[in-house]
């Protein structure tokens, strides 16, 4: 088996960025300020968006020399790993093949038009880009404005920047400014100030909590009536010029089909998140695929600096660890058992087996993996062996620990190393005691285990098991918690089926920073442990 | 047409209040932050009385709406508490915004009795119109009766460069003349160098509850001329809450400066315990006391970063009593008494005590016999209350407790 890397070239290969917007441009000129090479697929921006990059960001980027932008160009697919993906574009007719380091997806989201039939209405109904097109265009002077900002969906934080601005700026073009909303959107700072802002200039927010905001036509403008939500015996009459109403954004077609050349899921809305919080935002599960500005979601363009700095960050932090890596892959097959039925290729949360393994070679993404053994334990010819979490060692530490714990039989709890086995290395510090015959065995992710192993350990003397995972949501990779669980009933469901008791084995999930609960848990299963040996009651 | 309960934003022109509290505070952010998150509605005990509370006051101000506002008797009912300002999570100063929307309601208008008492104030002297021998006859019999107990006792009457310049609340001499002899034992028993002021003696300022702004200040600075007239180094503020705020913030409002400074009594007799001035005997006052923080004195005083009475007052409380406790909630999260924003004479009898039940069932909780509070208008709401609703508890003020306590040989 061989493996895919070349350390030389990872820090020149260059970034590859893709997008039309401002996240995009402020992506590629942040990277290009400090040294990296940037390949940036500029696609085509959607003819509403509300935040297209500044001129001198555009000329910034065109005057880069290490910067190469390549227009009507699409990814059509990627493969390889962190610090050697293999690009494969079109450009017009042409494909092209280019090793790139990482990927930064900064596509847009897709705008739907306005629906309102402004004619009977009596004054001027457009979008949020239409009327900042207009302010930008100093056609707007001594007007009264009205923004419907929730009328579709749950507010964007895009949207509500770029209305709050606009309305701001209309105040300044000695106008009147009125926002109308259901809910006040909770902002980060940057966002705060721009509200601020727009309250101490004098923007009016007609808060509404039932009823909608009506508009009728009265006197050449419209009327709006607006049914106040803190006086709600109220209604607010106001007369404005232009009605503004933001589109419908919805995630489209660009980010579903990007999503699927990177292999990774969308979230439920349909945007690119990743699919636990500890990647969360920028991040994606696999190491080298990044995510910026409008593709996941509910993002404040006022962030587009901050995303790009956290990206620089965590790419930096990646290739360099990658190049103090130990070559060599972490895992092995045994071609004879394997039938390459692809298990351990769909089964893998970090795209790190090549699908070339259906050729005879069998290759390895070794930068990608993570070692957390998933393949290991879903392998149904159990092909697979982890050199630093193998079966051998763990049979071995099984019947230690049995041979250690004379007297009585021994509580085996497997820890995961990234949250119980942490937990438990701070619950012995601060001096909280477990019983004398529970023995830690770490696994470098609870999707290590199968459940042969749990069997092994009950069958060669362990009084009780203990599977102590990450929490749910949390879990490095994705699913180590969820089959381990799944594992855990199966034999659960073996034991009974025997006339067993299922108190025999359990599953618990456990974050580092709870040493309080591990320690407690495993000290009342202890209790109520009768310590015969399995095997003799069997 | 306009419709009755509808607002019409293009036709407000003109806001004076807001632009008057901008003025002031350059309010106009402080005002924008309101989230209408509503904690000031549900902390303020008129909160259920009518359908009014502070957050559609709030509201209304922001949209301009502010005839309505000022026209409300909700402004009027208002306890003058300041919970609202104390819970706001955006530090809107919607006491202030109370205080100021009364001052904008044409004088015929303004309720009750506050307006009148305010004017007394200034052209009397006094709120009770007590001329100035009847002043002196009272606090002379006073001192002769007191004469019996403590023979050296002396009252100094306007004496030049005396360090405290006492001030009284009207009501005392007028309803409970016998008050005074606690305070002139606690003043001798500390050997303070201090005088009882002849003229512009009164500690209160009802000009702070009608918002009468212009006398406010008449008020405040000729009582300031007779005590820099005088020499004086502190106003002995007496236990009298509003009178006590009202002078600091009239202060600060009105830009006056000067040349002494204010200082509570209570905190005064805390300074002198500490001090050992005294010699006291807790065991004197054994009857179980609980003591109620007076608004003024204590949350507003807080919020506003004046020197407050809270910690002191307890101090006091563990030098002179056998058996006290605290209400719950206390100090600054306190409940009025009742008596508060001028409600004793404003009119609004009926949300006084609406409001009072909570008053009352904190001092029930306590099973105290006797309510300690430093404040004359405090000790009529808690008396007002016990009398409505029956209870056997009475007000006290500290200076009996602590004039109770001290042993002269």
């Amino acid at each position: 088996m061989s493996e895919i890397s070349n350390k030389e070239n990872i820090f020149r290969n260059p970034v590859l960025v893709i997008g039309s917007n401002i996240s995009a441009f402020e992506v590629v000129a942040c990277f290009s300020r400090v040294g990296y090479e940037i390949l940036f697929l500029r696609t085509e921006a959607s003819s509403d968006t509300l935040f297209p990059p500044s001129d001198k960001r555009v000329n910034e980027i065109l005057a880069s020399k290490n910067v190469k932008i390549m227009e009507n160009a699409t990814l059509n697919k990627i493969e390889g790993e962190i610090g050697n993906f293999y690009a494969s574009i079109k450009e017009n007719e042409n494909t092209v093949i280019v090793r790139v380091s990482a990927v930064v997806i900064s596509v847009d989201p897709k705008i739907l038009p306005l629906e309102i039939n402004e004619q009977h209405i009596g004054g001027k109904v457009q979008t949020l880009r239409a009327f900042l097109d207009d302010l930008e265009e100093g056609s707007i002077n001594n007007e009264s404005i009205g923004i419907w900002l929730d009328r579709a969906m749950p507010e964007r934080r895009d949207v509500i920047t770029a209305a709050l601005k606009g309305s701001i700026n209309n105040i300044h073009n000695n106008g009147k400014s009125y926002i109308f909303l259901q809910n006040m959107p909770v902002f980060g700072h940057l966002g705060q100030k721009t509200y601020n802002e727009a309250r101490n200039v004098g923007v009016q927010f007609l808060r509404y909590s039932e009823n909608h905001p009506v508009f009728e036509e009265r006197d050449k403008k419209i009327e709006v009536s607006v049914q106040d939500a803190v006086l709600n015996k109220i209604t607010l009459q106001a007369k404005i010029d232009r009605l503004i109403m933001p589109s419908l954004i919805l995630p489209g077609e660009e980010i579903a089909t990007i999503a699927k050349i990177v292999k990774q899921p969308l979230d439920t809305e349909g945007y690119l998140q990743s699919g636990n919080i500890l990647y969360r935002p920028v991040s994606s599960v696999r190491k080298g695929i990044f995510y910026a500005g409008h593709c996941h979601y509910n993002y404040d363009p006022m962030d587009a600096r901050q995303e790009a700095e956290a990206i620089i960050i965590q790419l930096s932090d990646l290739l360099v660890l990658e190049s103090k890596r130990n070559p060599g892959a972490v895992i092995e097959i045994d071609k004879k058992k394997c039938a390459q039925c692809l298990t351990c290729l769909r089964v893998c949360p970090h795209d790190a087996i090549d699908p070339s393994i259906l050729t005879t070679s069998f290759n390895m993404y070794s930068a990608a993996c993570v070692q957390c053994g998933i393949c290991v334990s879903s392998c149904p010819g159990q092909a697979i062996e982890l050199k630093n979490a193998s079966k051998i060692q763990f049979e071995d530490a099984i019947k230690d620990a049995v041979n250690k714990t004379v007297a009585t039989s021994p509580i085996i709890v497997f820890a995961c190393q990234q949250s119980a086995a942490l937990a438990l290395k701070t619950a012995s510090q601060i001096g909280l005691s477990l019983p004398e015959n529970s023995i830690i065995i770490e696994v470098p992710c609870a999707g290590r285990i199968e459940e042969n192993l749990l069997l092994y350990a009950l069958v060669n003397g362990a009084a009780k098991v203990i599977v102590a995972a990450c929490h749910y949501d949390i879990c490095r990779s994705l699913k180590g918690n969820i089959l381990a669980n799944k594992r855990v009933e199966r034999v659960k469901q073996f034991l009974s089926s025997i006339n067993m008791s299922t108190d025999l084995i359990h599953f618990c999930t456990i974050a580092a920073n709870e040493p309080y609960r591990i320690s407690n848990l495993i000290t009342t299963i202890t209790s109520k442990t009768n310590t015969k040996m399995v095997s003799e009651v069997a | 047409m306009i419709k009755k309960n509808t607002i019409s934003l293009d036709e407000i022109k003109e806001t004076p209040l807001r632009d008057a509290l901008i003025e002031e505070f350059s309010w106009k952010a402080d005002l924008n932050y309101c989230m209408a998150c509503g904690k000031c509605a549900s902390i303020c005990p008129l909160h259920g009385y009518t359908d009014m509370d502070p957050r559609k006051a709030v509201r209304m101000v922001i949209l301009g709406d502010e005839k309505n506002l000022i026209n409300n008797d909700f402004i009027f009912q208002c306890t003058g508490c300041d919970k609202c300002t104390l819970e706001c999570p955006m530090g809107v100063k919607i006491g202030n915004m109370i205080t100021r929307a009364r001052s904008m309601r044409i004088m015929e208008k303004k309720p009750g009795k506050a307006q009148l008492t305010c004017d007394l104030h200034r052209d009397k002297g006094n709120n009770m119109q007590i001329p100035t021998e009847d002043w002196i006859d009272t606090v002379e019999w006073m001192e002769e009766e007191l004469q019996e107990e403590i023979p050296d006792l002396k009252v100094p009457f306007d004496k030049n460069g005396a360090k405290y310049f006492a001030t009284i609340n009207s009501k005392l001499p007028m309803y409970h003349p016998m008050e005074l002899q606690y305070i002139y034992k606690v003043f001798h028993a500390a050997q303070a160098n201090w005088t009882m002021p002849t003229i512009w003696w009164e500690g209160t300022n009802y000009c702070m509850f009608s918002g009468d702004l212009e006398t406010w200040e008449y008020n405040l600075r000729k009582q300031v001329e007779r005590l820099e007239a005088l020499g004086c180094q502190v106003m002995a503020y007496t236990e009298c809450g509003h009178g006590y705020f009202a002078t600091l913030a009239g202060y600060e409002k009105f830009n006056i400066k000067p040349n002494f400074e204010v200082v509570h009594v209570v905190n005064l007799y805390a300074k002198w315990i500490r001090e050992g001035r005294f010699k006291l005997d807790p065991s004197r006052n054994t009857i179980k006391v609980t003591l109620h923080d007076p608004c003024n004195a204590s949350r507003k005083a807080l919020i506003n970063n004046y020197p407050n009475i809270m910690d002191d007052a307890r101090y006091v409380l563990d030098n002179v009593c056998a058996d006290w406790v605290e209400m719950w909630p206390n100090r600054e999260y306190n409940y009025c008494c009742s008596g508060g924003g001028g409600a004793l004479i404003s009119g609004f009898a009926k949300a006084r005590n609406y409001y009072g039940q909570i008053k009352v069932e904190q001092i029930d909780r306590t099973d105290a016999k006797l309510v300690c509070t430093p404040c004359v208008n405090c000790i009529d709401g808690i008396d007002g209350l016990a009398k409505e609703y029956k209870r056997p508890w009475e007000a006290i003020h500290l200076w009996k407790l602590l004039a109770n306590a001290i042993v002269l040989d």
